[in-house]
């Protein structure tokens, strides 16, 4: 796969790819049986250059150019790139035969792209081949996207022209977020449970009392707080035959690998203008689920391994007003274990306190303020 | 440190991985070594993608530099030392022509590709080898403190600027060749539109608008980078002035800080330095769209609202580094800062921490008292004389840097109309503050601009307490110790209508500050825990609770008509002003209770005493306990204090010298005889007597001289220390007036004559005034307690406090619509969209819509047939700085150019030109 488009020049890393290819498919099962083994560090970096092999190890930060208001796409798409749990489910994906297929594929189209970018020829790469192909799934250049729609658009993309099906499941099994959510009738007290999927979880950054909220910690606390419906957003009970008040609550039974938060900071006001939130929100570096939801809310079912610790891997920016802006990605790199900062073309290295900069401050309504922010699972980021 | 010098001090590992980068002879190792400097300057990667031009002379300046080298090494060596060497290095050069002539692009190329690949070894290097290696490779800095941080942020900011500034140098090249062959094939296609020529024209025009439109959104991708990091540095440097201004705030109530301000004033200055230039890279940036400008140009876009970014972090660093640099103080009567007396002359300096300013536009700062406090009902009015504004000059000769001294003014309290006086008539002070707590800001304004940004700048002062009489100043000092000692809100101008408590651990230490500050020792453990017990109760801890009004309103101890805070400072003051040396060198114990005083001195020697300040006198008194022993017991004596009253006339050291204990039947005697724990009298108050000269009967003179000296003596009646109980020698609750068996009587003051013909001679020496006839207890019951009406009439708990939202003090600058979001529906059902089976765009709701996107002018519906229009050529381009008005007609040119990669057929609109 992708052999095709690489340069006779490079005949090094090509070689490199394949032998990745094949070694990633060979250590899925090993992958199993050594889950629980917690290794030594120095192990780690062994299974890690089995798994992903030289290409990915060297996994440099290579910019993206702008091909027209894509700052939005070329962040995700680098928050897709830099984590090698997905690039490695991205590199098993079947070839689609034809020429037009293949223009058509999008997670086709994104490993060209990745396969560019880690030839390491360039500092920056012209994602136009994906653009394209995505200009045929009516995302279009040109158009400033809104960085979490664009996500799930992407996101469904992929998983959708995925022709492998075991493949197509473990993509949606590493990000799927798995909810339950319950009505109890107020009258009768009949429980209606009802579980849904998500991808990410779309975070308050006000409380119930308009109050901004300031911690990370108090927007999940905030997203899983029960809830009493009353007056027009009464549900039907079906046992008194009524539109009832009620008490919602949520519960969170299966929490993925890679979890995705997303922080409303755009809101609408009555006219329908819709005005960006800049005031500050932090976020930790280590998240832990059994501290911030009480046991009821979070119930870790069988599938779900591990516990719920998770680790800051990547915060999508935005910065400028809600009509226009710009985006960037900062991205922990998994194999050097450094912050980078892309910004289009422009990669550089950058420390936490760049990153803590993303927190926000209500004064300064034209600075970066964090939109995304994707979490790895602890246990993941450690031993694969 | 140039990056092949760190490659030469890798360790072998890593170094033949270089050796191995260099073995298949793309580019000699000699050339790399001998032009390190010069290629490790140049932008290849920039160089590779434009066109060959520029690679053809970097190609040459390359050789032209190797025969430099060369020529220098023939000059250096007449022994021909190194011959081998000045040969390899022609023959490369040889070498290098021979390859590359006809392809300078491939050369640029590799060099790339090497730089790029040596950098990774070298990251590989740094990472392998831990942070002790003596000279880590710049790209892993280790960050070892702030101020490294900030210092190589700075920097690093600075070098980006100065690289932004020679790309968009290479930007404007780029652009006039475009322009000029542009205008070139404009002239052409009017004059001959049937040559052959022009398609392969438009191709290569076609090449240069891509290029111009890569290098731009480059140039727009390190600017929103730039933007990140000094986001990032600006957030530190603020984190430093809040540091500074905390210290500053320790320092007014006494603690020992650093509050310079010149390392805050040059990275404050370097940051705006580089912020304005990139202000200016952005106003260039506008002068080149303006110039040429093509369908698809990312410059209007993004520009504006880099520029709104840029002003809004340049204006935010203005208004933190505008400081007060040092508080209003004034010179006289008290020294102590951010107490104002009114028509008393005080000064107060303001710095911008920013030293840039445009000669021609004159800074004038404006003070002003309580400006915006219409809610600080009761509050006295002030004006400020002479006058309320002043100039910013820079770089005085006394004073660098930007900086306004006001130095004269003074505060005169405006007379309410009407009758009344004072606070604005007793009925309206109903439930106000008294004056000692009413807290008042000073505020400056300054209207700030530089190269055409304008903003107007604001600080203030920390709270200030006015005060007319000048036995006000030690409650009014209370106040300023109290808010600054819990660091509350400096705008916060009512927090004596309801003040915090403080715990004992903060309060402990400003007290130690209080008496460092004022006699350069502060008070030690012990001494605290004495204080602390006096205020806590006998199990003092760290965290216990100390209201305000235990601090300076309640009787301390009960009753007597004091408080903690005026029985303390009565004692500063009787150490600034008679004990000084005595207390800087340790030989006043001071703060000791009677209990623990008497434990410390029943197991010393007979005559052993300590020095120890009363706490049952006002304004400060000072007192001697020893011990005696009688049959094996010990027994305590202390004298009646001694009182500023006394001290005036006789120095302690003296009193101690020539004390006497006068008993009826026994000789006169000093009982002070070891200071505790075990030093002899003279040794440790002998440097402190005061000189005196011992009479000399050989000498004829005309008086002898004397000396007064203080006596106890025993009443006659007063049995001799019979019933002292051994059991219980010490109790508690004894009161010092009283005479118990333990105290002495009443001091008097006795002149003692050495001559026995000559009697008493009271008042013979003009040089001592006061007379023994004045008794010295009574000079302190007549001081009046000027505290005391006032402390009636006031209501610390006004109904004025509800005016206050205590919930949000932090968010002053917030917009008012805000925090209150109507569009955050709390009722919205969240999750009912989604369907359970595949996750979909749960964040499509039309509650919350979002980014609404710059509409499509230019749809892509197929790549193949993106065009770019290509628009207004302006032909001007012989001033780059400053433009022409834009012309109002704005040529239309609908010229289909494909995107890169794709080159569709070119259909060309000669309407307009």
């Amino acid at each position: 796969m992708g052999q095709g488009v690489g340069r006779p020049d490079r005949s090094k890393s090509i070689r490199l790819e394949e032998y990745q290819t094949m070694t990633a498919e060979e250590q899925e099962e090993e992958e199993e049986e050594e889950e629980c083994r917690a290794d030594a560090v120095e192990k780690h970096s062994q299974q890690l250059k089995a798994i992903c092999g030289l290409a990915d190890l060297k996994n440099e930060a290579v910019g993206l150019y702008n091909i027209g208001l894509s700052c939005c796409l070329n962040s995700l798409l680098q928050v897709f790139f830099m984590n090698r749990h997905f690039t490695a489910i991205l590199r098993r994906i079947k070839v689609p035969f034809g020429a037009a297929d293949q223009k058509w594929s999008v997670p086709y189209q994104m490993l060209l792209l990745l396969e560019e970018m880690q030839r390491g020829r360039h500092e920056a790469v012209h994602p136009v081949g994906l653009a394209r192909c995505l200009s045929k799934h009516e995302v279009r250049l040109f158009i400033l996207y809104d960085a979490s729609e664009l996500f799930l658009i992407l996101w469904n993309l992929i998983k959708s022209q995925i022709i492998n099906l075991d493949l197509a499941e473990s993509l949606a099994g590493l990000y799927t977020i798995q909810l339950q959510e319950s009505l109890v009738c107020q009258k009768c007290s009949l429980e209606t449970k009802n579980s849904s999927n998500m991808l990410m979880l779309p975070l308050p950054v006000f409380a119930y009392d308009s109050l901004p909220i300031r911690t990370l910690e108090d927007a999940l606390r905030c997203f899983f707080a029960p809830e009493h419906l009353t007056g027009d957003s009464t549900c039907h009970c079906e046992r008194c035959g009524k539109r009832t008040p009620c008490l919602q609550g949520m519960k969170v039974t299966c929490l993925p690998h890679i979890l995705t938060l997303h922080l409303k900071r755009f809101c609408s006001k009555n006219s329908g203008r819709t005005q960006k939130i800049s005031h500050y929100l932090s976020f930790p570096r280590n998240l832990d689920f059994n501290e911030i939801l009480t046991a009821e809310q979070y119930q870790p079912g069988a599938l779900e391994e591990g516990s719920g610790l998770y680790d800051l891997f990547a915060v999508v920016a935005h910065s400028g007003s809600a009509n226009f802006g710009h985006y960037c990605a900062y991205i922990w790199s998994l194999t050097e274990h450094k912050w980078y900062c892309f910004n289009d073309s422009s990669v550089c290295q950058v420390s936490w306190d760049d990153v803590r900069c993303t927190f926000g401050n209500a004064g300064l309504r034209w600075s970066e303020t964090a939109y995304l922010l994707v979490y790895l699972k602890k246990e993941l980021a450690a031993a694969v | 440190m140039s990056q092949w010098q760190q490659i030469q001090m890798l360790d072998s590992i890593h170094r033949e991985q270089v050796h191995r980068l260099y073995s298949d002879d793309c580019l000699p190792m000699e050339v790399r070594e001998y032009l390190a400097y010069w290629i490790e300057e140049q932008n290849w990667n920039q160089v590779m993608q434009s066109d060959c031009s520029q690679a053809y002379w970097l190609f040459q300046t390359m050789l032209a530099h190797l025969d430099d080298q060369l020529g220098r090494l023939a000059y250096h060596a007449e022994n021909n030392s190194n011959m081998v060497l000045k040969h390899n290095l022609r023959r490369s050069k040889l070498d290098l022509q021979a390859k590359y002539e006809n392809h300078p692009e491939e050369l640029a190329n590799i060099i790339d590709g090497l730089l790029r690949e040596e950098r990774a070894i070298l990251a590989a290097a740094a990472t392998a080898n831990s942070p002790s290696k003596v000279e880590p490779p710049p790209d892993t800095t280790v960050i070892t403190g702030q101020e490294n941080n900030i210092e190589d942020r700075l920097a690093e900011m600075r070098k980006a600027v100065q690289g932004l500034k020679n790309f968009i140098g290479q930007l404007e090249d780029l652009q006039e060749i475009f322009d000029f062959r542009f205008k070139a094939y404009k002239i052409l296609e009017n004059s001959a539109p049937s040559d052959p020529s022009l398609c392969k024209k438009l191709n290569e025009l076609q090449v240069l608008i891509n290029n111009l439109d890569r290098h731009r959104k480059d140039v727009l991708a390190q600017i929103q980078a730039l933007l990140g990091r000094s986001d990032t540095l600006r957030d530190l440097l603020l984190s430093e002035l809040s540091k500074w201004k905390d210290c500053q705030r320790r320092a007014c109530i006494g603690d020992v800080c650093d509050t310079t301000l010149q390392q805050l004033e040059k990275w404050c200055t370097g940051n705006a330095e580089d912020l304005f230039h990139l202000l200016l890279v952005l106003q260039y940036l506008e002068d080149l769209h303006r110039k040429v400008t093509y369908s698809g140009d990312p410059l209007p876009l993004q520009l504006p609202q880099l520029k709104q970014r840029l002003q809004e972090q340049i204006s935010c660093l203005l208004k933190s580094a505008f400081v007060v640099e040092s508080q209003p103080k004034m010179p006289f009567p008290s020294r102590r800062p951010l107490l104002l007396k009114t028509n008393n002359k005080f000064s107060v300096r303001v710095r911008l921490l920013v030293k840039l300013m445009d000669q021609d536009h004159k800074m004038e700062v404006k003070i002003e008292i309580d400006s915006g406090s219409a809610n600080l009902v009761g509050f006295r009015r002030f004006n400020i004389l002479p006058s309320t504004t002043k100039t910013m000059v820079k770089d005085r000769p006394q004073v660098q840097g930007l900086v306004c001294d006001f130095s004269h003014i003074m505060l005169k309290e405006q007379k309410p109309c009407g009758s009344g006086k004072g606070k604005g008539g007793k009925g309206a002070s109903e439930g106000s503050l008294p004056i000692t707590e009413e807290l008042h800001v000073i505020t400056f304004t300054l209207d700030y601009c530089y190269l055409g940004l304008r903003c107007q700048l604001q600080t203030s002062t920390l709270p200030v307490v006015i005060f007319s009489n000048v036995n006000q100043a030690s409650s009014a000092w209370a106040s300023i110790l109290w808010f600054n000692m819990l660091g509350a809100d400096p705008k916060n101008q009512l927090f004596f209508s309801n003040p915090t408590a403080a715990t004992w651990a903060k309060l402990s230490e400003v007290l130690s500050w209080q008496f460092l500050d004022a006699t350069k020792r502060g008070l030690d453990a012990e001494q605290l825990k004495m204080l602390g017990k006096k205020l806590c109760g006998p199990k003092v801890k760290p965290q216990n609770i100390i209201t305000w009004h235990q601090f300076c309103k309640e009787t301390c101890p009960p009753g007597e008509n004091f408080s903690f805070w005026t029985w303390l400072d009565g004692i500063l003051g009787l150490i600034q002003e008679h004990l000084l040396e005595l207390w800087k060198n340790n030989l006043i114990m001071g703060f000791v209770s009677r209990k623990r005083e008497k434990d410390l001195l029943k197991e010393k020697r007979e005559g052993t005493f300590l020095l120890r300040f009363s706490e049952t006198t006002r304004d400060g008194g000072i007192t001697c306990t020893w011990v005696g022993y009688n049959n094996g017991s010990p027994t305590f004596r202390s004298v009646v204090p001694y009182t500023k009253a006394e001290l005036n006339s006789l120095a302690l050291p003296d009193i101690i010298h020539d004390y006497q204990l006068l008993a009826e039947e026994d000789i006169p005697e000093n009982p002070l005889r070891f200071l505790y724990p075990d030093i002899p009298r003279n040794e440790a108050f002998g440097p402190y007597y005061s000189e005196r000269r011992e009479g000399d009967l050989m000498e004829q003179r005309k008086y002898l001289n004397h000396r007064l000296i203080r006596v106890s003596s025993r009443h006659p009646d007063e049995p001799r220390l019979p019933g002292v109980n051994l059991q219980e020698p010490q109790i508690p609750g004894v009161n010092p007036q009283e005479p118990r068996l333990l105290s002495v009587n009443p001091q008097e003051l006795r002149l003692l004559s050495m001559n026995p013909q000559e009697p008493q001679l009271p008042g013979v020496n003009p040089q001592e005034p006061q007379l023994p006839g004045v008794n010295p207890q009574e000079p302190r019951l007549l001081s009046m307690n000027p505290q005391e009406p006032r402390l009636l009439s006031m209501n610390p708990q006004g109904p004025r406090l509800l005016s206050m939202n205590p919930q949000e003090p932090q968010l002053p600058g917030v917009n008012p619509q805000e925090p209150r979001l109507p569009g955050v529906n709390p009722q919205e059902p969240r999750l009912l969209s989604v369907n359970p089976q595949e996750p979909q765009l749960p964040g499509v709701n039309p509650q919350e819509p979002q980014l609404p996107g710059v509409n499509d002018a230019f749809p892509l519906d197929n790549m193949n047939e993106v065009n770019v229009l290509l628009r207004n050529v302006m032909l001007d381009g012989n001033d780059p700085f400053l433009p022409p008005p834009a012309e109002d007609e704005q040529a239309e040119y609908h010229q289909l150019f494909g995107l890169p990669h794709e080159m569709p057929e070119l259909i060309l609109d000669d309407a307009d030109f």
